[in-house]
């Protein structure tokens, strides 16, 4: 045909056009159904009512093929040329490329270019031997590189020498790795814990817990809601997850907060409650970290301690006012016993027997005596009181001067000497300093020799405690009796020789020791004795 | 000194002790004092007295001798309303004690006791307190014409 | 014997393979689809291999039935292969590629 008769037969071309294709059309068709028959296909597509079905004309492999498909791994069939015939979605998503663009491929695109060499190893040994893996690096298409460990398989199909690849993505494995070791590491923690701690997450549902958490609650609590297993009251309002994941997202801190949980038949326990929120990196609350420290022992033990204190207190004041009322009450009566027994004495002296005024007199002492024990055992349960006012701080020059003073008549009569030393500031209430030297100053001129009494009164200062020596030249103690004297009421010389009632020594005993001192004495009979005591120093504050 | 005018003098002794009543009686004998004693053994009874004595009713007394723990109203209840009588707040009293402490001292003295008499356990201490009332007296009436 | 001159369009070569998985057929489909593009379409051809057990849909889109099917959609009309295209010439004829002349 020439161009003109075609040009002058459009509609011709165009039949012959539509024929052309036509004729395209039947052969590709025939093609198809020639393919099927001589079993060049591998499978048929067919739509169906629910939708397109694939039917394998070889259906042997369809377990392993879901196998590969499924697979966690990403593998490729490379051949010779390490071109990629086939890759499962996993490798291509593990190099984020588009599932149809892998297949088709070179191997070494996605191949980290540093690794190049080792991966020809990795083909030579397969080929060699069978298999071989080894670890590199993947490059994604966006040319981030990927660590993975490969395994390379010599795969020999249908007359092909492929190679099989999988490829296993290292980060999640070294994730996973350290995951697990702190993991293992934090467990280990948990689980040894002392204390009670559970980690609940945003359900309020335990999904950590030490043993000490069983042990508080008596029972298994993981996959336990905490507030069943740990029912708390904080102030009288219920202390349950809402509350505390409320908190733990509004930033608030919870710190050694007290609660109560009652636990039939064991009453309740007292604990300190802390937690702390667990958030993600975006600063989402994954859940709580809750911590419950048993402080019932120390709360009943802080309780009885109170108590004991109370009922301490209370008996000493208890005791007091006995003390006063019965000293009050006690020595009235005697007073008039006394009173009315000498009156009896002097009125009727000569109306009576020589004897009988003899009986009176005892009577009448032994009245006078019970008078003086009361009033002192009085004073003994007084000594020692601490005054109102300012804090205890006395001078003991300025003491032991005054007292010496009280004496001026007795000093004089028996011609006694009194030597202070130079006396430090002392700790201690002037009230209870005068009780201290009066008595010990007393006892040395009351229990003097022949000769006139010597006193020497010193002192020494031994590691923030003084210690004050009243020393005599009187009769002695038998160190056989050295400690009964600070006994209530304990005489060495019966007689009425001496007066008193034995009760100076108890006094001055009860004082010391209320500033936690210490009295002794160190004595050999007709030698004199040295009455040493000790006081703790009055420090200086300022500066 | 005019005894026998202080003979005439009532005085009034509030204590519930009838052997301390005793004793002052006797204590005043030893001193020459005759006067009339009026007893009051509780304060209530005494108060009573008081009162009577700024109405009218009762001769008043020229001193009073009270004990700090008598029954119902105590000695310084007494001694208080005392010393609100218009006319005769102003009549000497000694306080009576069986305990000798500065605080109660002063405290009597605080409110208006004349004396302070710690009653002791020797009959020549107890016959001090006859002198202690003539004392008193003659310092009150003697001068009185 | 007249000497028709071909007239080479311009435009790379649309490729789409439709394969199933990797079956012994669908692998030697790749590998020699991949081979003549790089002896005669090198830098000039864009391949898609899909695999219709991932997804099928695309098969019943495209109308294809037996597989592996090789579809040329681009230049010139779309032309269908069907096979492991081991035959080489029918594979260059569908591709649109010409016998060279004879010598």
């Amino acid at each position: 045909m020439t161009q003109a008769s075609d040009r002058q037969n459009p509609l011709l071309a165009a039949e012959q056009h539509k024929i052309g294709d036509l004729l395209s059309r039947l052969w590709e068709a025939e093609e198809t159904i020639r393919a099927i028959y001589s079993g060049e296909a591998d499978a048929v597509v067919v739509n169906s009512p629910s939708g397109p079905r694939v039917y394998t004309l070889e259906g042997a492999d369809h377990p392993f093929r879901v196998m590969v498909e499924q697979m966690h791994e990403g593998t490729v069939t490379l051949d010779s040329n390490r071109l990629i015939l086939y890759s499962n979605p996993q490798f291509a998503a593990l190099i984020s490329a588009a599932a149809e663009s892998v297949a088709g491929s070179d191997f070494d695109r996605f191949l980290a270019p540093a690794d190049a060499s080792l991966f020809a190893g990795l083909i030579e040994a397969a080929v060699a031997g069978g298999h071989s893996s080894g670890e590199l690096h993947l490059c994604d298409v966006n040319a981030a590189t990927i660590p993975v460990r490969l395994s390379v398989n010599l795969l020999d199909v249908a007359g092909m020498q492929n190679l099989c690849v999988i490829a296993s993505d290292l980060r999640e494995q070294r994730r996973n790795e350290a995951i697990l070791k702190e993991g293992r590491l934090s467990r280990l923690i948990l689980e040894q814990a002392a204390e009670a701690i559970v980690v609940i997450d945003p359900r309020g549902l335990i999904v950590r817990r030490s043993e000490s958490a069983n042990l508080l609650a008596r029972k298994p609590v993981l996959m336990e809601l905490f507030d069943a297993a740990f029912p708390l009251t904080a102030a009288g309002i219920r202390l349950d997850t809402d509350r505390i994941l409320a908190a733990m997202r509004a930033g608030e801190k919870i710190t050694g907060v007290e609660a109560q949980m009652a636990r039939s038949g064991v009453g309740t326990f007292a604990l300190l409650v802390s937690a702390s929120p667990l958030s993600s990196d975006g600063n989402e609350l994954l859940g709580c970290v809750i911590t419950l420290t048993d402080i019932t022992e120390r709360k009943r033990a802080e309780e009885a301690l109170a108590t004991q204190a109370d009922q301490l207190a209370r008996s000493n004041s208890d005791l007091q006012q006995f003390a006063y009322s019965a000293s009050h009450d006690l020595r009235e009566p005697l007073r008039q016993l006394a009173v009315f027994t000498e009156l009896l004495q002097t009125r009727y002296q000569d109306k009576l027997a020589a004897e009988a005024g003899l009986l009176i007199e005892h009577a009448v002492s032994s009245a006078h005596r019970m008078e003086g024990l009361i009033k002192d055992l009085l004073a003994y349960t007084q000594a020692a009181d601490a005054p109102q006012g300012p804090e205890a701080c006395t001078d003991a020059n300025e003491v032991c001067r005054k007292t010496v003073a009280t004496f001026e008549t007795k000093i004089a009569q028996s011609g006694a000497s009194v030597d202070c030393d130079p006396l430090p500031l002392l700790a201690v209430h002037e009230v209870h300093l005068t009780q201290l030297f009066q008595n010990l100053i007393g006892n040395a001129l009351k229990y003097c020799g022949q000769e006139p009494p010597r006193i020497h009164i010193s002192a020494q200062r031994n590691d923030g405690l003084w210690k004050i020596t009243v020393a005599d030249n009187g009769i002695g103690i038998d160190p056989a009796y050295k400690n009964q004297v600070f006994g209530i009421f304990q005489r060495l010389h019966g007689g009425g020789k001496y007066s008193g009632s034995g009760i100076g020594l108890a006094i001055c005993q009860k004082i010391v020791q209320r500033y936690g001192g210490r009295i002794w004495v160190e004595s050999e009979l007709g030698r004199g004795s040295r009455f040493m005591f000790t006081l703790p120093e009055k420090k200086n504050e300022t500066r | 000194m005019k005894r026998d005018s202080l003979e005439q003098l009532s005085l009034l002794v509030v204590e519930d002790s009838p052997a301390d009543v005793f004793l002052v009686r006797e204590a005043l004998k030893e001193e020459g004092l005759s006067c009339h004693l009026k007893i009051a053994d509780d304060g209530e009874k005494a108060i009573h007295i008081l009162d009577g004595v700024d109405a009218g009713d009762q001769d008043a007394p020229s001193l009073l001798l009270v004990d700090l723990n008598v029954p119902r109203q105590n000695g310084e209840h007494v001694l208080k309303r005392l010393r609100r009588s218009p006319r005769y707040g102003k009549t000497p009293v000694v306080m009576m004690s069986t305990s000798d402490t500065a605080v109660e001292r002063k405290r009597a003295f605080e409110l208006g006791a004349t004396e302070y008499f710690c009653k002791p356990s020797t009959v020549a201490e107890f016959m001090q307190l006859g002198k202690l009332v003539r004392n008193l007296l003659e310092a009150r009436h003697g001068t009185a014409a | 014997m007249s000497n028709r001159r071909s007239t080479v369009r311009t435009g790379p070569h649309e490729l789409r393979l439709y394969v199933a998985g990797s079956s012994p057929r669908s692998l030697r489909a790749v590998q020699n689809v991949k081979r003549i593009c790089e002896a005669e379409l090198a830098g000039k051809y864009h391949l898609e291999v899909v695999d219709i057990y991932q997804e099928p849909r695309r098969a019943t889109e495209d109308q294809v039935i037996a597989i592996p099917t090789l579809i040329k959609q681009a230049p010139g009309v779309i032309r269908r292969l069907i096979g492991d295209l081991s035959d080489t010439s029918v594979l260059r004829k569908g591709l649109g590629l010409l016998d060279p002349g004879p010598a």
